[in-house]
């Protein structure tokens, strides 16, 4: 063996993961080389130096701090869960007594008016993508775009209404058992 | 699990915690807080925040208590996550310029705590200096393996890692330690004390 493969050896060789075979190879080596030999007493010196520092004491009050900060955590919690529950059933409760009652035309009305509403916000986004004229092959595909969203608006309207829904009861929920809006690493 | 000194189990106590009995988490804080506050302590080398991310990973780990299994060992699991807590912080630190840093008359004392100075001697300070300059996943190895005794299938779950790997890590932290302690004007391990 010579000392590269030696040294390659060595932190195997300290965490006893050598093979019995590479380990003779290894032992013989240490004893004709005296380099090799002090290079790993270095190395086992120094890792039974590491494995035998003090512990570090923690701060007096730690524990009780701690102990505070898990209660608070508990509180919250607890609150974030009422509250989960009361914006997953209020929320959309509260939404749809609004337009029953402070939209004009309650449900109709609002059923009407965000349609044309809808429709003329699809309309300036559809001149602003495609300009006015006809040329090119935005312009083509402007003929093809239907003109209007007033026959699909219905189905559009109520597919983001159940998206919202239950992508805010998801979120909700998600709160209630994690405590937070944002992603956590555990 | 076993029962440790006398009481519930930390399986029991899991439970009776994710159900919300707050003082049975604090059993399980009293239990683990000093082995989490050595490995944060010695991943982020002072005190302070050290105590922050105790404090933080055990809030993380009541948090996520519902989604642990009681019938496994709880101290790996709180090790991830004290050990992750303590990597984010150390990053968050190192972006966060200190403000006290760049004034003349600075009253901020950039040394160790009264207590960190009792338990830290010149040699311990040297080598948290030498293991702070680690890069994260070696000095998550670095100090589970030799701070807290950890085996390396123990630290394989912890990190997520196989046990090769883990072991391949360790080996070129050490090695990178060593260098790294052998280049310090003060080093604790000169060579001749090193051969004895």
């Amino acid at each position: 063996m010579t000392c590269q493969e030696a040294l390659q050896f060595l932190e195997p060789a300290l965490e006893k993961t050598l093979d019995d075979h590479s380990s003779t190879d290894f032992r013989q080596h240490l004893h004709e080389c005296p380099k090799c030999s002090s290079e790993y007493s270095q190395a086992m010196a120094f890792v039974a130096w590491l494995d035998g520092l003090p512990e570090p004491e923690p701060p007096v009050g730690l524990l009780d701090e701690i102990k505070v900060g898990v209660r608070s955590e508990a509180a919250r919690l607890t609150l974030a869960r009422r509250l989960g529950w009361a914006g997953s059933v209020g929320l959309p409760l509260l939404f749809a007594a609004f337009v029953y009652f402070f939209f004009p035309g309650g449900f109709a009305g609002f059923w009407r008016d965000s349609s044309m509403l809808a429709t003329s916000w699809y309309r300036a986004a559809l001149e602003f993508v495609t300009g006015s004229g006809q040329e090119g092959l935005i312009g083509r595909f402007k003929g093809i775009l239907p003109p209007t969203l007033a026959e699909y608006w219905q189905a559009t309207l109520f597919g983001m209404v159940l998206v919202l829904l239950v992508g805010g009861a998801w979120l909700v929920q998600r709160y209630r058992r994690t405590g937070a809006w944002g992603r956590s690493r555990v | 699990m076993v029962a440790e000194q006398g009481g519930p189990s930390d399986t029991v106590l899991i439970r009776q915690a994710a159900q919300g009995d707050t003082g049975a988490f604090d059993v399980l804080v009293e239990r683990h807080y000093r082995s989490l506050y050595s490995l944060a302590y010695r991943m982020l080398g002072n005190s302070d925040d050290a105590s922050d991310a105790v404090q933080e990973a055990f809030v993380k780990a009541y948090r996520a208590l519902k989604e642990f299994h009681p019938e496994k060992p709880l101290r790996p699991w709180l090790y991830k996550i004290c050990a992750n807590v303590s990597i984010d912080l150390g990053r968050a630190r190192s972006k966060a310029p200190d403000p006290l840093d760049d004034h003349e008359y600075s009253l901020g004392d950039t040394g160790p705590q009264p207590e960190e100075q009792a338990i830290m001697n010149d040699e311990s300070r040297q080598i948290h200096r030498a293991v702070a300059k680690l890069p994260d996943k070696y000095r998550e190895i670095v100090v589970l393996r030799h701070f807290h005794h950890m085996d390396i299938n123990e630290i394989a779950q912890i990190m997520n890692a196989p046990e090769g790997t883990v072991k391949s890590w360790l080996f070129r932290a050490r090695s990178i330690l060593r260098r790294e302690l052998a280049c310090l004007s003060n080093n604790p391990f000169p060579a001749e004390e090193l051969a004895k």
